[in-house]
């Protein structure tokens, strides 16, 4: 039986979609069979970022409203065969989709795959909820501003009272040179106000811009420090226990290793 | 012969008769005379009739004007010929007259019609738009889904100024934008389906008129 794994934030704007489809295709080079869900219906992006909008016929949409069957709804990546994306509609809104129906779908496809991945909506309402409703892990991205680590803080209440514990946090859009000179918040000071466990960072990076604007994942790039990033985040999925972010900046690593206490 | 097997076709204003072509002269006037005159529904009434036109020569028409005439003089008498008829029944219900609609369709904005589909707007990325028949947009299609013949009419043809949508379907038939390269479209462009396939071509006036 595989993992369903909710992406959310609360903000909008903090990376759910470039997050979710980089770990889910860092995910299928581990090896790994992995869906990638837009719940987002009527904002639909991960199609987008993945490069994949071309090849929708249907969408999760039908799937639930019995006009296709799953398989027929899922596009296979056109980089790894062991990526698959079940698109959102565009045409609908978040009310085409009700939490019943959510929950069994995602239940249909942890039978056959190793990861589910569930790119939310922003936001606190139906969407989000649809969203959560079949996960069994959930992931936060935030970035290092005051506004969108409150809103990650609200997600967190959200998803305790949606039965969703322990979720894990992604901070996203991290710029050294600020971090250096103490211009943006401090990880460790976003992990104590969040009080969850760090799952990676991710730098800042123009490249991520370029990627997502071709449906090019940057994971795929090797020689990417924030594909690594995306990279060492799906390993510490898979359960290892790597250390965070091998940015090749010693200054760096070793300022966030004594951030977050492990050196 | 039988008064019924004269047909009338038509609203009160215009008419169109259709005498069997074994219709002799005499009777078809009888048959103005009793249905027209007798009822007294045409006085005062300004009207047009045609009739089908069953090979009488100019005196026999002017001598049926004359009978009409001599009933009310404000209808307007006319013969038509078969092949003048374009007759309703041929044309399917669907795609009667064009739906026309002046706007643009944004991200995630959609339009199905059941005949013909005609734009004065662009087509943008995340717009679905569907029509039973054809679909020409004046404007440009910079993306979207665009589905011609939709009940699955692979006639059906896609008309634009500027064909680059992220997907066209015509009837059954799908395809796609190049992942690669972005297309650009080099002046009105038409989509058809050839050989199973669906091509897009440089409009040309030439050969389009017809079916």
């Amino acid at each position: 039986m595989g993992k369903a794994i909710v992406i959310t934030s609360g903000k909008g704007g903090v990376g759910k979609t470039t997050t979710t489809a980089n770990i889910g295709m860092a995910l299928a080079i581990l090896g790994r069979s992995v869906v990638l869900v837009d719940a987002d219906i009527g904002l639909r992006n991960l199609d987008v970022v993945m490069g994949l909008e071309n090849r929708i016929v249907y969408d999760v949409v039908d799937v639930v409203e019995e006009r296709c069957r799953i398989d027929q709804a899922l596009i296979k990546d056109k980089r790894h065969r062991n990526l698959l994306l079940l698109p959102a509609a565009q045409t609908r809104d978040k009310s085409a989709l009700k939490q019943e129906q959510v929950k069994d779908l995602i239940q249909e496809l942890r039978e056959e795959f190793d990861y589910i991945l569930i790119d939310s909506p922003a936001g606190i309402e139906q969407g989000f909820k649809n969203a959560i409703v079949g996960a069994q892990e959930a992931v936060i991205v935030t970035t290092p501003e005051v506004s969108a680590v409150r809103d990650a803080d609200r997600i967190i209440g959200m998803l305790e009272a949606g039965g969703l514990k322990d979720p894990r946090v992604i901070i996203n859009r991290i710029r050294q040179d600020m971090v250096r000179r103490g211009d943006m918040m401090d990880i460790d000071d976003m992990i104590e106000i969040l009080a969850i466990d760090l799952l990676g960072i991710v730098p800042d990076d123009e490249d991520i811009i370029v990627s997502t604007n071709k449906g090019e994942p940057i994971v795929l790039n090797s020689k990417s420090r924030t594909g690594e990033a995306f990279r060492n985040i799906a390993r510490r999925i898979e359960g290892e226990d790597l250390p965070l972010m091998n940015t090749g900046r010693e200054k760096f690593v070793q300022r966030i290793k004594r951030m977050i206490g492990i050196s | 012969m039988a008064d019924k097997e004269i047909v009338i076709k038509g609203s009160l204003h215009q008419l169109k008769i259709y005498p069997p072509p074994e219709v002799t002269l005499p009777e078809l006037k009888a048959f103005f005379g009793k249905k027209f005159e007798s009822s007294g529904f045409f006085r005062g009434v300004r009207c047009r009739i045609d009739i089908l036109d069953q090979g009488w020569n100019r005196r026999e028409k002017e001598d049926i004007k004359k009978t009409i005439g001599a009933i009310n003089e404000l209808i307007e008498v006319g013969f038509f010929r078969p092949e003048d008829e374009l007759t309703p029944r041929e044309i399917p219900e669907l795609r009667k007259a064009p739906e026309v609609i002046k706007k643009s369709f944004r991200s995630g904005q959609k339009v199905a019609v059941l005949g013909d589909l005609i734009i004065v707007g662009d087509v943008n990325p995340g717009a679905e738009v569907l029509a039973g028949g054809d679909i020409v947009v004046f404007g440009k299609v910079v993306g979207g889904l665009v589905h011609a013949g939709a009940e699955g009419d692979e006639k059906a043809r896609i008309f634009a100024l500027e064909l680059a949508p992220t997907q066209l379907r015509i009837g059954k038939v799908l395809g796609r934008a190049p992942d690669d390269r972005v297309r650009r479209g080099t002046g009105p462009e038409v989509a058809r389906v050839k050989k199973g396939r669906i091509v897009i071509e440089n409009y040309s006036a030439r050969g389009e008129g017809r079916n």
